[in-house]
């Protein structure tokens, strides 16, 4: 009776408070938004239906994590409210059990919780049902995804929630303990996430919200056709999952009855104390009533001396609390903690520890405060709950009404809690230099720059932190409403996140947005400082117009009025505050028509939609051209100019175009390079009319007056000018710098004939533009487009390029003569076989490594220089790189051809990436290359070596053997260089180094995906071409033989020599490998290529026992499955009938993990269970099928079996 | 600021809240310097006045006048020179009585240190809280913390000193105490003193006026108020049932219970009947008689002006 009456009061009371409402509608209307901005673009490109069961399950994954922060009033008002409005006088000494009382509110908040989410299924219905969408993204309408999803993650993610939220508060008898566990759960959700790779199955059960497990199906883990139809039940690891927060919370809630007691427990301590010296102070001071002396007589004096002196001690007032409060400074300091705890791994290339210098530090330290996948959203949230306890502790205290009436003016009252909040950060951001500076000390290696730290977190970071923090305070200042303060601050923090997927590009019109800054040691800050000022300095001003306006809104009194707010501010906004709000003003539209004139003048300002449309556009007006005959390029003169101080490039360049076609040419159609460049000055050395000029996409097509017959050829001289001129709404151009300067053909150069990558690849965006429906990727068996590839030209080239003189110029080609002229250095490089026409230029101050190869088997002609151009300072690494260059060229010459070129070169881009980009000749090799430092690899794995050893393996697989741009392109390229760079470990570094490098491809297996997939023939993703393709290859030469192999390949290059027609694909390889390979094993073939095949093996029982004269018997169960899995994600089973490798392994010696291998031998498996018998000459001590894990089993761990031993 | 007293004008003001509620209803004072009780029921509109003489709350219509500050306008003139003690306020509880006073000497402009110094010393042996002065806020009594508000209050040695129901809640040698230092100030600032104790006013206050549902029934010298009523309270030592048919009969300004009968107070200009003996009137029937409408506004304007006079 009791229970029910509590219930019910508590639940109608929150039930009509307005902001219970405002929460259900935000919820909704963020379903709504996720659904129809985020998910149907996704929806249109194909990857899954609208309403499909996952879809919903995400949204509502994502909607309950966010409104942990701003549901958590109603957990924290049911437990605290009594305590805080001092309630509790009169219901805690009624006659109510505890039971009735805490399980009243508890349900009621529970109740409403649920009740406000159903503000998700509201929002998903709307967002999928009523907002238009096209009925095929739509499958059909399922109650029970609805239903699944709401019941089994939002009521129980409520559950949970309000569990922690109310105990927190019931027993802290502060709502606050509500809003710190929304905001450690909200945390939890997005800093597990990150994480779920390395911690597995503890990711899902560590996370209470669920969040990331449902996130990963949609992304990963589920197959498309799960994805669309598959329901998120409670089974496996969710269910686990779902059981033990349960668990947990109940747990909670059992000791927060336990613990709570109907009374304050602070409050009776401190009475007591209170009241007796205050009673001796009567018996005492009994006589001393009427007071004595006269009053002080001082008085205050006015001022802005002391306003000022006012606004010190304000400031210092309201930051000591807020810095000593738990969720201050110490809070703070853990999460500053935290975040040098995760630098170590963070400061890694693909598990191989970097050189902790002080810029990837800092690179890993700063960011956006938009961007999700850090730590910098929790800072936001922070400065959110810090500027509503600054705009409301004197009003929470009691003591706002004595302090509004003295004669401090509101401004002093505004900015002395920006300052404290501004302190605050200043803090956060010693604390992250702090943990910095530890991480680097603890990892050792690299210079500690103090200068940089306090630049860039106190100079670049900060501005960033306060112009938030003024836009929090403002938000509080004006709502007047302490929660739906946080909650508005919240959605513009949204709306500030979410302005660019809504649509909304231009960082002129997002709060405190920029182009970001960049700073790496080999490029510094270069130009993208400049517009971060510029755009800062604009922000600032609005910050300051906007604060100059919501000062006089600082509330005073008890006015809530909206009107009558207005009325005062409109009387408080006097001439200096007129006066500062026009200086702002003028700031803003100062420094505004500034930036709109580098943004929208001086460059053409292209958004997303702009530029979908241009490429569109291109499509639309110039695919007509795609078949016309068109000259072939074959050789390139340039003269190049380059002034990195004035950021300048010039080029005089000369093509030479020759008709290999078998009938006459009458025109040519030539792209410009892009927006950054002007090129000019088209001649052709015949007449020729120019008869198409298409300025914004840069598309001229010319007549030429006398056709091009087969045969002959034709010269086109053009100029192309680069000038940095100010910066786009994306920041200055980054090519061209003061040092590191680098630009390639592809971007900047003309190139002949219509360009099919420009094209529009996203199903979405082509229907929208009415394109001709088509996959993003052409299909292996299109065999018109077997005669596209990238770049496919093979030129001769010449370059005579000018420098600074204190640079090195790099470009392809052996380096004729080099010389100094009028200040300025001047380099001659020419290639003495023809290249694929991809080529760059850099220019910067390098050191070069160098070392020589000589081709054992020619003359001495055949040398080959091999140079590392690396930043100053980094000497780790280029004789490795070097070292393995020459074991590289040594093995492919051998294995598959000779090198063509005299020179192979590694030259550094200035970032703070580790990729390559292998072009003929020079080899590009990102900043962060040269820093990872394979020494400390606990893998012992040398990453340096492999990795140059497959980029070099790329001059025949990609720069020879150049692959038409259809599916399953990066099977004959990046599988093969893989491939390839194995055999240069095995054969130069001996098999240790193979076995390292087979682990690390074979990591990629244990990220959890889904098992839909194309053929590796087909494939295009990272993880087929880079490591399921490459293991494949490695298989299969295990069992045929590497020499087969690589004989294949060796056909296959010889096949396909550089420049013929069609470009080879991977069918092509197919057949070479098909040929090689016996008929017993042409069932594997088919398996590991032609279909995407897994294999599950698994040890049953091992067990063994000894025989007469010393041998063991051992006996195996052995369990094996072979199964195919289409790219929907259809499995069917295969039978099985294959040679498998059955190993035995002795004890394992002290210090080693396997012992000696007793047993490798293949036996015939079927699928199903099979027993099979060994002799073994010593006691056998663990046994794998496939133990070299040749096969595609994601499942290893269960091939492996301790053996038992039985009497 | 002028050195000599200044005086402080109500004129006309009005306020209607949101909910529908006439806090004031064209109130007009004139307030001398010296101490000015300002009296009535809870709910009379008393503290919505308050605060709007301490700047924290907008009129709808009307104007205040400090000299010649125009209150609604010139609020940082005001504050200047203003010191209000709320009818209730918190503290920082971690803070000390000084730290916090110090901190409030500031806001209220009194920058050199050892000018700050020296008026917190005294302002804290006036309250008699110099003792307790490291002793942390959150600890204070009711009392101490009512004293802590008056040595803010008085910070800055203000001409218009504001304080709302002070006594209301302090034991009677804290309001003994209170009133005391209350009474110091009263010679050269305007000291309103808002309460519904009568007692309060009876022994402080020079003038005052009563105040129920916004408006202004009285505005007097309590002593001339007492004095006008003479010779026209009557009392009567009744029972229970009876006092609806005397309140019927008479007008009846107050009834309390007496050793379990019921002592009436009727007024009358002549002797209202049998049984009833002249009483010597008090505040007390001053603000009794005000509230039951006996000395209605109408009636009391000529003499109000007068008192003003």
């Amino acid at each position: 009776m009791k229970f029910q009456r509590i219930f019910a009061l508590e639940f109608r009371y929150q039930l009509r408070q307005a902001t219970t409402w405002l929460y259900f509608g935000a919820l909704l209307l963020f379903a709504f938004l996720v659904v129809v901005a985020n998910y149907a673009s996704d929806a249109r490109d194909g990857y899954f239906l609208l309403n499909a069961p996952i879809v919903l399950a995400a949204v509502t994954a994502i909607c309950s994590v966010k409104w942990l922060l701003i549901g958590a009033s109603v957990a924290g008002d049911a437990a605290a409210r009594d305590a805080q409005t001092r309630m509790y006088l009169l219901t805690y000494t009624a006659p109510t059990s505890k039971a009735a009382y805490l399980g009243g509110r508890f349900l009621a908040a529970f109740a409403l919780s649920v009740l406000v989410l159903l503000a998700i299924p509201a929002g998903l219905l709307l967002g999928v049902h009523c907002s238009g969408m096209e009925a095929e993204l739509l499958g059909p309408f399922r109650a029970a995804a609805y239903l699944t999803t709401f019941g089994f993650i939002a009521v129980p993610n409520a559950f949970f929630a309000t569990a922690i939220q109310f105990s927190l508060a019931a027993l802290s008898r502060r709502a606050l303990g509500s809003y710190l566990a929304g905001a450690a759960l909200f945390a939890a959700a997005y800093t597990i996430w990150p994480l779920l790779p390395d911690v597995g199955q503890w990711g899902n059960l560590a996370d209470p919200m669920s969040f990331g497990p449902i996130l990963g199906h949609l992304s990963n883990d589920w197959s498309p056709l799960e994805k669309n139809t598959r329901l998120l039940l409670l089974e496996g690891p969710f269910l686990t999952n779902r059981l033990l927060w349960m668990g947990i919370s109940l747990g909670v809630l059992a000791f927060t009855y336990s613990r709570f007691q109907f009374s304050l427990p602070e409050a009776r301590p401190k009475a007591q104390t209170a009241t007796q010296p205050e009673s001796a102070g009567i018996a005492r001071g009994g006589l001393n009533w009427v007071a004595t002396g006269t009053l002080p007589q001082a008085r205050g004096t006015y001022g802005l001396a002391t306003q000022l002196h006012q606004l010190r001690r304000i400031t210092w007032e309201a930051f000591l609390p807020l810095a000593k409060s738990k969720a201050g400074l110490p809070l703070l300091a853990v999460l500053a903690l935290l975040v040098g705890l995760t630098i170590p791994a963070n400061l890694e290339g693909r598990g191989t520890p970097l050189l902790p210098r002080t810029d990837f530090v800092l690179n890993y330290l700063t960011g956006p405060l938009t961007q999700p996948e850090r730590f910098w959203p929790i800072i936001v949230l922070l400065t959110i709950f810090y500027a509503g306890e600054l705009v409301w502790r004197d009003r929470e205290t009691g003591l706002s009404d004595i302090a509004n009436t003295t004669p401090v003016p509101e401004w002093v009252l505004l900015l002395s809690r920006f300052l404290a909040l501004s302190l605050v950060l200043v803090v956060w951001q010693a604390l992250l230099m702090t943990a910095g500076l530890v991480a680097q000390a603890v990892l050792g290696g690299a210079k500690l720059e103090m200068g940089l730290y306090v630049a860039v977190l106190f100079g670049l970071q900060l501005v960033d932190c306060l112009l938030f923090a003024l836009l929090a305070l403002m938000v509080h200042v004006l709502v007047n409403q302490k929660f739906v303060g946080h909650l508005v601050a919240l959605l513009t923090y949204g709306c500030i996140v979410f302005a660019p997927t809504l649509g909304l590009e231009h960082q002129l019109l997002i709060f405190g947005a920029s182009p970001s800054w960049t700073y790496t040691d080999m490029a510094g800050f270069g130009p993208t400082l400049v517009p971060w000022l510029w755009f800062k300095g604009y922000w600032a001003a609005w910050a300051l117009l906007l604060a100059v306006v919501t000062v006089p809104f600082w509330v005073r009194g008890r006015e809530g009025n909206v009107v009558a707010r207005l009325q005062l501010a409109r009387r408080r906004f006097t001439g200096s505050a007129a006066r500062v709000a026009a200086v702002a003003a003028g700031g803003m539209l100062g420094f505004g028509s500034f930036i709109f004139y580098n943004t929208n003048v001086l460059h053409d300002y292209i958004n997303t939609s702009a530029a979908t449309a241009q490429r569109a556009a291109y499509e639309q007006r110039f695919h007509r051209y795609q078949n016309l005959p068109q000259p072939l390029l074959t050789g390139v003169k340039l003269r190049v100019e380059m002034y990195p101080r004035q950021r300048e490039v010039a080029i005089q360049g000369t093509y030479l175009l020759v008709n290999d076609q078998q009938e006459p040419i009458d025109s040519v159609l030539l792209a410009s390079g892009a927006a950054d460049v002007e090129t000019t000055a088209i001649r052709f050395n015949q007449p020729a009319r120019e008869v198409l000029v298409d300025e914004d996409l840069g598309q001229r097509l010319y007549a030429l007056a006398r056709p091009l017959l087969p045969g002959d050829s034709l010269r086109l001289s053009f100029q192309v000018t680069h000038k940095a001129q100010g910066f786009t709404n994306n920041g200055a151009e980054v090519q061209i710098l003061k040092n590191g300067s680098s630009f390639r053909n592809m971007e900047w150069l003309p190139a002949i004939g219509y360009q099919p990558f420009r094209e529009l690849d996203e199903a979405g965006a082509r229907k929208a533009y009415g394109l001709a429906a088509r996959p993003a990727t052409a299909s292996l068996y299109d065999v018109a487009a077997r005669r596209y590839a990238s770049f496919p030209e093979q030129i001769r080239f010449e370059a005579v390029v000018g420098t600074d003189a204190d640079q090195i110029v790099v470009a392809p080609g052996t380096l004729r003569r080099t010389w100094t002229k009028a200040g300025r250095r001047y380099f001659h490089y020419a290639t003495d076989a023809p290249i694929r026409n991809e080529y760059a230029f850099f220019s910067a101050d390098y050191a070069v490594q160098e070392g020589k190869w000589r081709n054992p088997s020619a003359g001495s002609e055949q040398e080959v220089a091999i140079q590392i151009f690396y930043p100053p300072g980094l000497t780790e690494n280029p004789a490795r790189m070097v070292r393995s260059a020459q074991a590289s060229l040594d093995y492919y010459t051998r294995q598959f051809g000779p090198y063509p070129h005299r020179q192979l070169r590694f030259v550094t881009h200035a970032g703070y990436n580790f990729g390559h980009h292998a072009a003929p000749i020079d080899i590009t090799a990102e900043e962060g290359f040269f820093l990872l430092n394979p020494k400390a690899d606990k893998r012992g794995f040398d990453l340096v070596t492999a990795v140059v050893a497959h980029e070099v393996a790329h001059q025949w697989w990609g720069n020879q053997l150049k692959q038409a741009y259809v599916e399953g392109a990066g099977l004959i390229s990046e599988s093969l260089a893989w491939y390839s760079a194995m055999g240069v470990l095995e054969d130069k570094y001996g098999p240790e180094h193979l076995e390292r490098l087979l682990s690390f491809l074979r990591e990629e297996n244990e990220t959890p995906r889904s098992r839909a997939a194309l053929p590796l023939l087909q494939a295009n993703d990272f993880y087929q071409n880079y490591r399921k393709g490459p293991l494949a290859l490695y298989t299969l030469s295990q069992y045929m033989g590497r020499d087969r192999v690589d004989a294949a390949l060796r056909q296959l290059l010889a096949k396909h020599r550089p420049g013929t027609l069609p470009y080879p694909t991977s069918l092509d390889l197919y057949q070479e490998l098909q040929a090689a390979t016996p008929d017993s094993l042409q069932p594997l073939l088919h398996d590991l290529f032609k279909a995407n095949t897994f294999w599950e093996l698994a040890t049953e029982t091992a067990t063994a026992k000894p025989l007469k004269g010393g041998t063991w018997q051992l006996t195996l169960t052995l369990r094996a499955n072979k199964l195919v899995v289409d790219s929907a994600g259809t499995e069917s089973k295969r039978p099985m009938q294959e040679w498998v490798e059955v190993g035995v392994f002795a004890p394992a010696e002290a210090g080693q993990e396997v012992g000696k291998q007793l047993y490798l031998q293949k036996h015939l498996i079927k699928s199903g269970q099979q027993t099979i018998l060994l002799t073994l000459p010593i006691r056998p001590a663990k046994v794998g099928f496939d133990p070299r894990n040749l096969l595609i089993d994601w499942e290893q761990n269960n091939n492996y079996k301790l053996v038992k031993v039985e009497n | 600021m002028g050195k000599h007293p200044l005086s402080l004008a109500i004129r006309n003001v009005s306020k209607r809240y949101a909910n529908g509620v006439q806090a004031l209803d064209n109130v007009s004072l004139d307030i001398p310097p010296g101490m000015y009780g300002l009296l009535g029921p809870n709910g009379a509109g008393k503290s919505t006045l308050m605060r709007t003489l301490a700047t924290l709350q907008e009129p709808d219509a009307g104007q205040v006048f400090l000299g010649d500050i125009d209150v609604v306008h010139q609020k940082e003139a005001v504050r200047e020179t203003l010191g209000y003690l709320p009818q209730e306020f918190g503290v920082y509880p971690k803070a000390s009585a000084e730290e916090l006073l110090d901190y409030f000497a500031v806001l209220k402009g009194i920058t050199n240190r050892a000018v700050r110094r020296e008026t917190i010393e005294a302002l804290l042996k006036q309250t008699n809280l110099w003792d307790k002065r490291r002793q942390k806020l959150g600890g204070f009594s009711g009392g101490m913390k009512q004293r802590f508000g008056v040595a803010v209050a008085l910070l800055g040695n203000p001409q218009l000193l504001i304080v709302d129901e002070p006594t209301a809640g302090l034991d009677p040698a804290e309001r003994v105490r209170f009133l005391n230092l209350l009474s110091a100030l009263g010679e050269n600032s305007v000291v309103i003193l808002s309460t519904h104790i009568v007692a309060d006013v009876a022994e402080l206050c020079t003038h005052m006026a009563i105040i129920n549902q916004g408006r202004i029934l009285l505005e007097a010298a309590p002593l001339e108020a007492v004095a006008a009523l003479q010779g026209r309270i009557w009392r009567k030592l009744t029972d229970k049932q009876t006092l609806p048919a005397l309140e019927q009969e008479h007008r009846v300004i107050s009834a309390k219970l007496l050793s379990g009968r019921t002592l009436v107070h009727v007024y009358s200009p002549e002797m209202p009947g049998n049984g009833f003996e002249p009483v010597e009137p008090d505040l007390e029937d001053v603000y009794f008689s005000a509230l039951t409408g006996c000395l209605g506004p109408a009636a009391q304007q000529p003499k109000a002006e007068e008192v003003a006079l």
